[in-house]
């Protein structure tokens, strides 16, 4: 007698950019299947929180380059890496 | 009455919990879980169900590329859970910012256990960032996607 089963592997997605962060629209489409499947308060709360500081991060991104593209380098470096 | 052969689903989530040891078993410093980590390679690499343990041989360089050697710790997202007869874990989505590197792969390790390989993935074909970001999302949390899976 034997049964099917065993170690499975999901399957991870990329996704990259050039010369800028994410838009707040790719955000949403990798942000909207975990969201779905979430049920309960505290991790919603946690994963909209790692979602809301990636928009962060990549509009700060966007800035940082714009002020590195016009000569502002040093106000850039405040923006952090 | 009947007897049906199976796994018990608990053992399935257990084994990822680190509960059971059937061989010569590791030490371990607290009940915290262990610190995971993913790493990327270029094409250049060999990475396969044999590999055994992290390398730094054709991992993405860490020049000019704002990656550092090692890659980055995953945050674990959904705690060993189960579904049907299934168990599963997740990892929150990982991001290298300002990155401008080529990568074909990447390797989840333990580094808590001596950076033993986890699973080797495979991107499809080189995946490139320019001063940009590198994001691998992982799939949904179910038992039916979730990276880690015990069916």
């Amino acid at each position: 007698m034997s049964f099917e089963g065993g170690f499975e592997l999901g399957t991870v997605k990329v996704f990259t950019t050039e010369s800028r962060g994410f838009m707040p629209n790719e955000i949403a489409d990798r942000a909207v299947d975990r969201l779905l499947r979430i049920n309960n308060r505290s991790e919603l709360k946690r994963v909209l929180a790692q979602y809301f500081q990636e928009a962060q991060d990549s509009e700060r991104m966007n800035l940082r380059r714009k002020l590195n593209e016009n000569g502002f380098t040093e106000a850039a470096k405040l923006l952090g890496d | 009455m009947a007897i049906t052969q199976a796994m018990a689903t608990s053992f399935k989530v257990e084994i990822l919990d680190g509960v059971h040891n059937f061989g010569s078993g590791v030490v371990r410093a607290s009940t915290a879980a262990d610190v995971f980590k993913i790493a990327l390679y270029t094409s250049s690499a060999t990475l396969n169900a044999s590999t055994t343990v992290y390398t730094t041989t054709d991992e993405v360089s860490s020049s000019g590329t704002n990656y550092s050697a090692g890659g980055k710790t995953l945050t674990i997202s959904q705690v060993p859970t189960s579904t049907g007869t299934t168990a599963f874990l997740d990892f929150d989505d990982i991001t290298w910012a300002s990155a401008t590197l080529t990568a074909n792969g990447a390797l989840i390790y333990n580094e808590t256990q001596g950076n033993k390989a986890v699973a080797v993935l495979a991107f499809g074909g080189d995946k490139t960032s320019t001063a940009g970001n590198f994001t691998i999302q992982f799939p949904a949390a179910t038992s039916t996607t979730a990276i880690l899976r015990i069916a």
